[in-house]
């Protein structure tokens, strides 16, 4: 080979359309093509003696070393790896590189890098990669809400609704847990569903964490930086102890007003992104709507079934209970009793003292009735100053035991009417477990007309029914 | 407590072998067990060698991986856990790289019952700079690598993915993934990465305590000489020695040094 061969082959080599570089085992170059230099800008005798990774970027280092390095050493070769490298000038110039490590006697000697400019197909990756980014996220806010108005429709109690809730936002945040708190009828918050990792923190913190979010009806987050430390010194501090490193909060808003709210906790430091707050606070709008709606359901329901003025059951409830009580009763060969009671006196007090003493009377007596009767029992309101209990597994004699607890009671004084004498006229009949069929309407025609006996005997006593 | 329902040893890919007193290996990030292969084999004299993938590396049951237990390091302490507790290992030499040494770490603090010894190699407890502290990146430096990141799978997942979900008419690029070193999916890697390098363990240095060797490249960008330092200075029973070497993978590059430093450590 004539020397002008090697000196042709040489220029090939030092000009070639790629960057070549070779470096020792431990990653410092020992020799670069002048195509290498040219595009670092720096002359050769400043690459020479300095570690390749040195020429890189602070995050591509981090992938260097971490990825690139290791899969070299282990696999003898890495290929089509994306480095930002940065020149002379302070650019940084986007570089694939292929690097084949050279073994002596088993030993790494030295390691071979082929270097191409990649500007243009990282650009564009860039670019693709940005849209495709933006657009998953986009889907997956779209399929977070998607699902949580399917699995709230789906949802057929609060508890559900508060796990439903809990569930989706652990997932859409990635949070190691997450729980939700509702105000309860104390007006303090309880929590209904996933666990409050900082253990009662959320309620009982005396920074009141849950109450602030109450009041600002804004998400707050707490990390454990120093200024959260002075605002929460408890949070930071129960953070810790849960080895947790931030907890966001959410306000749970029905209709401008916070009926509760959702918690996250994350196990590293965490803050969280303006769509991540919306998203979350999105769903919990909607979880507060199918709340509402079934809390209107509830009240509806309960309405039908209660005595407004004193939340007793209605005449209708009551009668349904006779019914299931008859069966019941029949199916387990046990005696059924039901009481009638009419107020004596009351037209009296109602004529007298006017509707609104009345009422205090009738919420009154409701009070003693549940106070006398067994746990098994049933009070009801039968309408106006008429009432009725019904006693489960009770014969006459049972019954009657009852009845001397309420006469004993309604003779008690009423605070709101102390200058009046009131008692109760009370009939029972009793469905024996051995007698024939009794039907819903025999039971009640026998015992009002026990209670009528009552009255025309005098008031203030019990007559049994005999069916 | 291990779940009775969950296979532990398949969902962690630990391999166990030799006799004797126990020597428990955890990768870094970016790679798998194979990085353990020039530094384990040396204790198979004398000491029973556990090897295992974190969730989501090498081969891990990936459909093991949930995102909200994985998005702190505390989720993988749980599961280095429950191998310990699974094989009921005690006496354990916990050898760690990186972020493997923080998650060591980690798990001696929860229950330290079943360690004797930590040796940390090229351990950070915090990447990202902040007031008072150096760790060596910024924040833009974590978000480049994350981008890095996706760059470089660019291709892997496009060409490589559906080989995953099984496609059987090229059994002979699945036969290559499996054979490819330090295999990862590439979500997976992406989520790691964050929460590896955004995670900050400093408070925990402090309640290590279990004596703990720091085993430190004299040149590494990715845990420097002074977090080393910094390291040693905060675990109470520590030692700290620097291996003369470039990099932050002195178990490949320097094996034979840091073997000589756990056996002078730990006998």
């Amino acid at each position: 080979m004539p020397p002008a061969g090697e000196a042709t082959f040489e220029g090939l080599f030092q000009s070639a359309p790629f960057g070549y570089v070779i470096t020792d085992h431990n990653d410092v170059i020992v020799r670069t093509n002048t195509t290498f230099s040219d595009w670092t800008h720096f002359p050769p005798d400043q690459l020479l003696g300095r570690p390749f990774r040195d020429l890189l970027t602070a995050g591509a280092q981090l992938l260097y070393e971490t990825r690139h390095l290791p899969v070299l050493r282990l696999q003898g070769y890495a290929n089509e790896v994306l480095l930002q490298l940065v020149t002379a000038r302070g650019t940084v110039l986007p570089i694939l590189i292929n690097a084949a490590s050279v073994d002596v006697f088993g030993e790494p000697r030295e390691v071979r890098i082929g270097v191409l400019d990649a500007s243009s197909r990282v650009s564009y990756e860039r670019e693709l990669l940005a849209t495709q980014r933006s657009a998953e996220s986009m889907a997956a806010r779209v399929t977070v809400l998607q699902n949580a108005s399917a699995a709230f429709a789906s949802s057929i109690s609060e508890v559900e609704i508060a796990e439903t809730l809990s569930r989706i936002v652990a997932d859409a945040l990635v949070a190691s847990a997450a729980c939700v708190a509702l105000v309860g009828a104390s007006g303090g918050l309880e929590v209904r569903a996933g666990t409050d990792l900082l253990s009662g923190l959320i309620r009982e913190d005396p920074q009141l964490l849950g109450a602030t979010v109450l009041d600002f009806q804004k998400p707050v987050t707490v990390n454990s930086t120093e200024q959260d430390q002075e605002r929460f010194p408890g949070v930071v501090a129960a953070l810790r102890e849960a080895r947790l490193q931030t907890v966001a909060v959410f306000p749970i808003m029905d209709d401008g007003i916070p009926i509760g709210v959702t918690a996250a906790f994350f196990g590293r430091e965490r803050s969280l992104a303006a769509s991540e707050d919306e998203m979350v606070l999105s769903v919990a709008r909607q979880a507060s709507q199918v709340l509402t709606r079934m809390r209107v359901q509830d009240q509806l329901a309960y309405a039908a079934q209660h005595d407004q003025l004193t939340g007793l059951a209605n005449r209708a409830a009551i009668r349904d209970r006779i019914t299931l009580g008859l069966a019941a009763a029949r199916q387990a060969a046990q005696p059924l009793s039901l009481m009638f009671l009419d107020l004596d006196g009351f037209k009296n007090v109602n004529d007298r003292l006017g509707h609104h003493v009345g009422d205090a009377i009738l919420i009154e007596v409701a009070k003693r009735l549940a106070a006398s009767v067994r746990a098994s029992d049933i009070v009801g309101r039968y309408g106006g100053d008429e009432f009725v209990v019904l006693c489960t597994s009770a014969g006459p004699r049972e019954a009657a035991a009852i009845s001397r607890r309420i006469h004993t009671e309604i003779r008690t004084a009423f605070s709101d009417a102390a200058e009046f004498e009131i008692s109760a006229s009370i009939g029972i009949a009793t469905s024996e477990a051995s007698e024939n069929i009794v039907s819903i309407d025999e039971l009640i025609g026998a015992a009002d007309a026990a209670m009528y006996e009552s009255k025309r005997l005098g008031r203030d006593r019990t007559t049994l029914a005999t069916l | 407590m291990p779940s009775p329902l969950v296979d532990v040893l398949t969902r962690n890919n630990v391999t166990v072998s030799g006799a004797g007193r126990p020597i428990v290996f955890a990768h870094g990030f970016g790679c798998s067990q194979d990085m353990w292969r020039l530094v384990a084999p040396h204790f198979a004299d004398d000491h029973q060698i556990v090897l295992f993938d974190h969730v989501g590396s090498g081969g891990s049951d990936l459909s093991a991986y949930r995102p909200g237990k994985y998005d702190s390091l505390e989720g993988y302490a749980a599961d280095l856990i429950e191998i310990l507790d699974q094989l009921d290992l005690r006496d354990v030499i916990f050898v760690g790289h990186s972020v493997g040494s923080i998650i060591g770490m980690l798990a001696a603090n929860r229950d330290s019952s079943r360690f004797s010894s930590l040796v940390m190699v090229g351990p950070s407890p915090r990447y990202v700079d902040a007031d008072g502290y150096t760790g060596g990146f910024t924040q833009a430096d974590v978000d480049a690598l994350l981008d890095g990141l996706d760059a470089n799978y660019f291709g892997w997942s496009q060409s490589i993915a559906p080989v995953i979900m099984g496609v059987p008419e090229q059994p002979e690029l699945v036969e290559e993934l499996t054979e490819s070193f330090c295999r990862t999916d590439p979500a997976i890697a992406r989520h790691f990465a964050r929460v590896t390098f955004l995670s900050d363990n400093r408070r925990d240095l402090a309640e290590v305590r279990v004596p703990t060797l720091v085993i430190q490249s004299s040149d590494d960008v990715i845990a420097p000489l002074s977090v080393g330092r910094y390291v040693a200075d905060r675990i109470e029973q520590s030692t700290l020695v620097v291996v003369p070497v470039t990099g932050h993978c002195s178990h490949l590059s320097a094996p034979a040094a840091v073997i000589a430093a756990i056996e002078d450590f730990v006998s």
